[in-house]
Parts: C-alpha cells; structure tokens; sequence
C-alpha cells in the first residue's frame, strides 16, 4: 500500500513540471508586458520597475527563481494589487471558493448517485426514462446559463434568495451557487452511475448474493454499491476539475469574492504573477486531488491494495 | 465488452447502424432538429429586416418582441435586432463547434492510430505524454491563451482543439490496438505495404465509427467552451457576437428585460441537448454494448 | 411426496426478435437426499430451468407451470416469501467460480451473512459457523481463510467457497449448474467426490446441472435428459447409461470420449445443431437430427412411461 502511495505521488510529478513550465513560458513569451498602459513610463523607472520584478533577468534565471520561490510556497508579488503577494490573495480567497466547491461536489455526489441507482433499479422503465432525460437537459445547461435563470426566479421573481453577495457564507448566499455548480456534476454522475450499476447488477457475484436470499436492498447495498461506486471514484479528479472551472463564472455571477473571481479579474488586468499563480494553484490542487482517489481506490479494492 | 468494428468498413456495418438509429426516436428528433436550426441560422439572417449589428433608432431601446416593427425577438439593451443577433451568434457558437471539433480530431486521430499502431516503447511514451496533459486545468489553460495573444476567432479554434484532443487519442489508440491484431493487418505488412499506407488505408477507415460518435459528443463540448470563454468576455468581439456573449449581455439586463437571456439561452440549450441525444444515438447504433 | 416438483414448466423470453421458448412443457421430480443429473446441450433449458426454481429469471422471461417445493408453490411466492427459501432451504452452486463471488468482500463476510440472514446470527458466531463448514469442504487454515479475499485463492478453493457457503444453513436442496466445468481435470474430480460426501453427510438433495454424460454416473441415482427444452428420457442412471432408448441419448453417449476407446476410431459427432428456439418445430425437436426419425415424428411424441422408472419421449423407442 505505501508502494502503491509513493508510486502514485512520484507519478504526478512529471505533472506538475509541465504544468509550472508551460504556464511559465506561454506567460513571458506572450507580446505585451503586464505595465503596457502605462507606455508614457519614463525609461529609468520602466527599468527599476524591470529590476524590482526581476524582469530585466534571462528567462531561464527568472524561470529558476520561479520555481525556487514556488519551493517556498511564494508566487511574487502581485502586479496589480501593490503590496499583496500572490500567495496572500490566493489564501484570501482560496477558502470561499473551497467552502462552495466541496459542497457542490458532496451534492452531486448524493444526489446523483443516488438518481443513477434508482435509474438502474427501473431500467428501461419510466422513472428512468425521466431520470436519463433530466440528465441530459443537465449536461446541456451550462452553470452560466443556469444561474441567471435561477436568479430571475427565486430573487427577481420570487424574492426568495438574495441574487447575489457573500456575508460571511451565510446559508442563503450559498444555495444558488452551489446548486447551480452541482447541477452538470449531478447529471454527469447519475448516467455514470446507472450504466456502471446496471453492469455490476448484471454480473455473477450479484446473482450469487440473491440466490443467498438476500433482500433487494441489501443486495444494491452491500455487493453492489462498491464496485459501482468504483468508476464514479475515478471521475472525481475530473467533477473537480470542472466545479474548479465552473466555479470562475459562478463567482462572477453571484459576485463572490472567491479565487475564480481573482482568475478572472486578474486575466483581464494582465496580473501576470496573479494569473500564473492562480493556474498552478489549481493544477497542484488537481494533482493532489488525483493522487489523493487513487488512494482511496486503492484502499477500496482489495487486488489493488494487495500490491 | 467492447465489440471490435468489422474488418473493412463494409456497407453493413452502416446500414445496421442506421437501421438501428431509426428506431431511436429521441435521436432522430433531434437530428431534425439540429438540421432546422442550421438552416434557419444560415438563410434566418438574410431575410430578416434589420442586420445584426444595426442600431434600430426607431425602436425603444429593449424593445418586446413583436411582428409589426420586424423585431422578431425583439431587440437588445443598445437596440439591435436580437432575431439577427441570436441567428449569427449561432453562426458564431456552431462554426467554432465544428471547427473545433475537426482540429482536435486530426490531432487525436493521428497521435492514436501511430501510437496503437508502432505500440511498444513509442505507444508508453506517447500515452504517458497524453497523461501528464490529461491531468492539466485546460480551460484555464485556454483562457491564459486568450489573454495573452488576444481573442481571434482563429486562435479560439486552435487552443479548443488543440486540448481537446486527448480523449480523441485515446479512444482511437484503444481501437487501433485491437484492429492491429486482425488478420487483414497482418496480411497488408507481409504484402509489404508501407505502415504510413496501412495506417491511412486499413487503420483510419475503420476507426470511423467511434470517430463519428465521439465528433457528435465533442461538438457540444467546444460550444460550452467558446460561451463560457464568450461569457467571460473573452470570446469573439463586439459587434460580432456568440450564444455565450449574448447570454453574458442577457443576464445583466435580466432584471428589467428578460428576452436577451431567453432566446439565446434558449437556442444553446437546444442545441446542446440535440447534440448529445443524436451522439447517444449515434453510439447507441454504431456499437451496441449495452442496450 | 417428493421434495421437489416441476410439472408441465415452460419458460420463455421476450426478445427482439420474437419469444424464445426456452423451457417446453417440462417435468421432474427431486426425492429428499436423492441426486438427480440433469443433462443437456448449451441452451437445452437445464440453467433456466434451475433459475425458475430459483426464482432468479431475467425480467424478460415469463413462467408457466407448477414449481413445488415441499408442497408449497414457488411460482406464487412474493419475493419476500422467495428470500426466506433461497440460501436458507435451496442453495445454489454455480458454474464459474472466478466470478461468482464478490471481489470485494472477505470470503467471512460474505459467508456470515447468510447466517445473519436466515438464521439471526450474529457476526461473531456467523463468522465461526463459517469456519466449521470452510472446514467440512476440506478447506485448510479455515480461519484465516475467512479474512482472505477471492482474488486470493485458487479456482478449485473458490468452488469449495461456494459450495460451503451454500450449505450453511443446510438446504434440503442444492442445485450445482455446472460446477466443475471452469476447473482444471483433477480439480474436477475432487470437486464431484466432496459433493458426493458432503451429500451423504448433509443428507442433502442434489440437481446436478451438466453437459457431461460422464460426471453423472459418479454422484447421481437418476438422471434425465434434457433437448430444447423439453424431456427426453429420464431414468435411473446406470440404466440410462448402459441401455440409453432414445436416440438423442444414444447420440450424447456416442459422442463421447472413453478412456478405452480406441485413439483411431473417430468420436460420432452428432451431426446438425440444436434447433432455434425462437422457431421451434412442431414435433420432436430432436426429429432434423434424429437418426431414426420417420413420418410419426412430425407430432410432438408424448412423454412415456417405460418400465424400470423410465421416462423417454420418442416415437421410435
């Protein structure tokens, strides 16, 4: 098992490389500089301005800084917000994006894992006909297209809900956006779910289990569940990958002061440092993720954890 | 169990599908759709009174819909034709879909068939390449593109499909495996003909079928990709517009005027949904595992 | 009265293509601690006849008829009721060990909670029982195989697995569909001899469901006869299998290798191949291949009572 664990973890390094790397260059091969606006800059100080940053270094010395800096858990100064280093502004709002996107992801989990065994259970039949319909009207909604809708009911119409803000994760400010950034992961694990439920139900150790007189539920319970949970485990690095992504327009939406909104805002003011900071924080964040289901599989079924 | 494709892409096998396919009511519904919404966003425009990116003065500004003034859908917060904008848009969302999709397919497809075809040392290094990419934020990646070299349309097109290309390879270098252990590969190596030429002739032909599903479910993929880059305000460029940026314009205006949200919101999740019911379909008749 | 009874069953099964009539107007009859073989050709209805009695059918099939278990009628059973009888009065052993078990509980887990189930055990003591009857199979180190998991033992040990778990709460009936069949030779072999022992120990009924004329001599008093899913004779074994009356009997025994027939003479095939179920002819199903088939076979022959306990079907014999 712990062979298993450093395998896996030496595995994603190659990962991460890539990723620091590229996100590096694309970032100071692209033309225009992050103090392009202010062209009327007068050379002295465009180049104090260079040295403070440690832009007038080559780029392979910049680049080894990076990572040395990365090393330390520091990302630079941020270029727009004077003052703040990257790694203060991602722990500012790091913890409101966590808060909304962990809460999503358990929704989704339960809710349509639990609509993908029902589905299973009435295969072919008209509660899973709905079910499979529902779901593909989920995978074809995007979160930006379903969280205005939701906002003109429930806040413009029905005055239900506040259309947007944040105090402190009040329950209220929470629903919407976690609901809309749920809804797609819902529908994607509910049709993996039941395909992978209908597979397991089909199979010989399932037939074995009611031949010993078990009842129905415990049969779905107990010899069904694991191993059909099995193909959902996998999909969590990409469920997260995608509340990661969803969440940037959701937070633009309701106005939450969480990482995404900081993405966005600092890809449209060119916050180089910001930016590159923000990507690898959420590709270590996946990478992690990854590593930490692979676990989880492994400690699940029993041929990988005898390895 | 995954069933192999036939050996030579013989008529059968696509009258079967299509047999298979009619009887697929949702699938077809959706066929016939997608094909109106095509026609309606390429001829819709041209007979419309107003362009999509004329400023009506003699309409109110966020006008109801109605027929008298030829505002079909009305118009938006600035006073444009929201029937035209929504139909270019279309335009817009469908072509970066389609393009799109064909980019990441040449990519895919190539990258898979040698690496299922060479297997060995050179597959491992391949798919260990398709890996460590695999467990990248692309999105976040295209948007870094975005922002750094600026928003054309053409570089949309490249930076959708050059990410999207990875399950592309994998699927096709699955297949690719299995297809190079059939007996008619066997017989064109030993007849001499050259890999590049078994690839091209024997290899891609057959790989057909899953490359049409998996084409059908991308195209709906992208179109998420470019709206959401759009909603952003990262996508195409005013006056030129996509479902995306024209749902970003509708949900500010939602509170007084709700047509500029409705109508394309609507149109792209028709779209959308017609997409992955006719690609259901497609796998559905095209490889009959699990019905 | 005899332990169990299956009068006049048919199966079929909605499918695209039309109704498959797997099981025709079938009957037998399992006496308490009796072995009955019952032998058949892949799709002559030997495993769905099992299945029905199960009450484990797929949700396309469709069942007439009358299935009795100690006089009670299986077929009207709510599900509940079914539960109460599967696992506790009639196991079930099944033909491909690898698989039959769930990869992903210990073999202890799985096998306790028959106990829990039917007994009101508690995992303790379901966990010791366990053992016991691990034991009775002639497993070794019994305990410490019970927190081992299946991908951990063998096929042959599986098997031993399987058939325990079944008699754990000492059925009156198990029903073995081809147990050996996925297992090495001498495997096999010793599979057959501790059913052979474990019936006599258990006094246990058995129906033994193969395609092996060969193995039913070795455990079974009577056997039968199964082609499309309808009886063609039935008797006891070493009658049958010395003196087979129906052709199709004659043809199976013929086609089978000997340890002393000679390596030159040819194995009698018997030529064709068993009829579509979904097309079924009206008379005997056996009549395209039949040998000795003549113009009376175009009628469905009726099942004949023969003296010495045989059954047979055939207009011929």
């Amino acid at each position: 098992m712990l062979r298993f664990a450093m395998r896996r973890l030496l595995a994603s390094i190659p990962t991460l490389l890539v990723l620091i790397t590229l996100a590096f260059f694309m970032m100071r091969l692209a033309p225009g500089g992050p103090f392009d606006k202010e062209r009327s800059l007068l050379p002295e100080i465009e180049a104090a301005i260079n040295a403070a940053y440690h832009l007038d270094e080559p780029l392979w010395q910049q680049y080894l800084r990076y990572m040395g800096g990365l090393l330390r858990g520091d990302l630079g100064p941020s270029f727009q917000y004077a003052g703040f280093s990257v790694s203060e502004l991602i722990a500012q709002g790091f913890p409101v994006s966590l808060a909304i996107g962990l809460s999503s992801m358990v929704l989704a989990l339960l809710i349509g894992g639990a609509a993908g065994i029902w589905a299973a259970m009435r295969q072919n039949r008209f509660g899973d006909w709905s079910v499979m319909t529902l779901s593909m009207a989920g995978i074809s909604l995007p979160s930006y297209v379903i969280a205005p809708l939701m906002i003109l009911l429930f806040a413009v119409t029905l005055h239900w809900l506040p259309a947007g803000g944040w105090e402190q994760g009040r329950y209220q400010d929470m629903l919407m956006p976690v609901l809309a950034l749920a809804l797609p992961q819902i529908a994607y694990i509910a049709r993996l779910m039941r395909g992978s439920m209908i597979e397991v139900l089909r199979s010989n150790f399932i037939r074995t289990a009611r031949a010993k007189g078990l009842p129905e539920h415990r049969v779905i319970l107990r010899h069904a569940l694991k191993p059909a949970m099995m193909p959902i485990l996998s999909f969590l690095g990409p469920t997260a990958a995608g509340v990661i992504t969803g969440s940037v327009v959701i937070e633009q939406i309701f106005g939450i002061p969480g990482l995404g909104r900081y993405f966005v805002q600092a890809a449209i003011n060119r916050d180089y440092t910001l930016v590159l900071g923000v990507v690898i924080f959420y590709g270590l964040l996946i990478v992690l993720f990854n590593f930490l289901v692979d676990l989880l599989y492994g400690t699940l079924d029993p041929r990988v954890r005898a390895e | 169990m995954s069933r192999l494709p036939q050996p030579v892409l013989g008529r059968s096998l696509w009258q079967d599908a299509w047999r298979r396919l009619r009887h697929n009511r949702a699938a077809l519904v959706a066929g016939g759709v997608l094909v109106l919404l095509l026609l309606a966003i390429l001829l819709g425009p041209l007979f419309s009174p107003h362009a999509y990116d004329e400023i009506d003065f003699d309409s109110e500004w966020g006008a109801a819909p109605a027929l008298h003034d030829g505002h079909l859908f009305g118009t938006d917060s600035v006073g444009r034709d929201l029937f035209s904008r929504t139909l270019v848009g279309g335009r817009i969302s469908l072509m970066v879909g389609i393009v799109s999709t064909l980019v990441s397919l040449l990519i895919g497809v190539a990258y898979g068939a040698i690496a299922g075809y060479y297997g060995g040392r050179l597959d491992q290094v391949m798919m260990r390449i398709v890996d460590v990419l695999y467990a990248l934020p692309f999105m976040f990646f295209v948007i870094l593109l975005m922002v750094l070299f600026g928003r054309h349309l053409l570089l949309i097109f490249v930076a959708i499909g050059a990410v999207n290309w990875l399950d592309m390879a994998r699927i096709v270098r699955g297949q690719t495996l299995s297809l190079r252990r059939r007996e008619f590969i066997d017989a064109a190596i030993v007849s001499g003909t050259p890999p590049g030429q078994i690839i091209r002739r024997h290899i891609v032909p057959n790989l057909m079928g899953v490359v049409v599903v998996y084409a059908t479910l991308t195209i709906p993929q992208v179109i998420l990709v470019e709206s959401f880059l759009s909603f952003l305000g990262l996508g195409v460029q005013e006056p030129m517009t996509s479902w995306g940026a024209l749902v970003n314009d509708g949900a500010r205006e939602m509170e007084t005027i709700v047509w500029p949200l409705l109508f394309p919101a609507s149109f792209l999740a028709v779209t959308l949904l017609c997409f992955n019911f006719l690609g259901d379909g497609l796998r559905d008749a095209l490889d009959p595992k699990d019905r | 009265m005899p332990l169990l009874e299956v009068e006049n069953l048919e199966i079929s099964f909605r499918t695209a293509e039309g109704e498959l009539r797997a099981v025709n107007g079938l009957s037998l009859e399992i006496g308490a601690g009796e072995a009955l073989g019952v032998v058949g050709e892949s799709g002559s209805g030997k495993s769905q006849t099992a299945m029905a009695i199960m009450g484990l059918l797929a949700p396309n099939a469709s069942v007439r008829g009358r299935i009795r278990f100690d006089g009670q009628d299986l077929l009207g059973l709510k599900a509940a009721q079914m539960n109460r009888i599967r696992g506790a009065q009639i196991g079930m052993v099944f033909q491909d060990p690898m698989t039959s078990l769930n990869p992903y509980l210990s073999i202890g887990t799985q096998m306790a909670e028959v106990l829990v189930q039917h007994r009101g055990m508690n995992q303790v003591a379901g966990l010791a029982e366990s053992a016991r009857m691990l034991d009775s199979v002639r497993i070794p180190d019994a305990t410490r195989r019970l927190s081992q998991y299946p991908h951990e033992l063998s096929g042959g040990m599986r098997q031993r697995v399987m058939i325990a778990m079944t008699l754990l709460c000492r059925p009156r009936l198990l029903i073995a569909d081809e147990p050996t069949t996925a297992l090495d030779v001498t495997v096999q072999a010793q599979i057959l001899e501790l059913l052979g022992e474990l019936r006599r120990e258990f006094g246990v009924a058995v129906m033994l469901i193969t395609h092996d004329l060969g193995i039913v001599g070795e455990l079974c008093e009577r056997t039968l006869v199964m082609y499309a899913g309808q009886l063609m004779e039935s008797g006891p074994t070493e009658r049958l299998l010395s003196r087979p009356g129906h052709p199709y009997t004659r043809g199976l025994l013929d086609s089978r290798p000997g340890l002393d027939s000679p390596l030159d003479v040819p194995l009698a095939a018997i030529p064709g191949s068993p009829p579509d179920l979904l097309q079924l002819p009206a008379g005997c199903p056996f009549q395209p291949r039949c040998p000795q088939a003549f113009e009376p076979c175009s009628r469905r022959p009726p099942v004949v009572e023969h003296p010495g306990g045989l059954r047979r079907a055939c207009h011929a014999a």
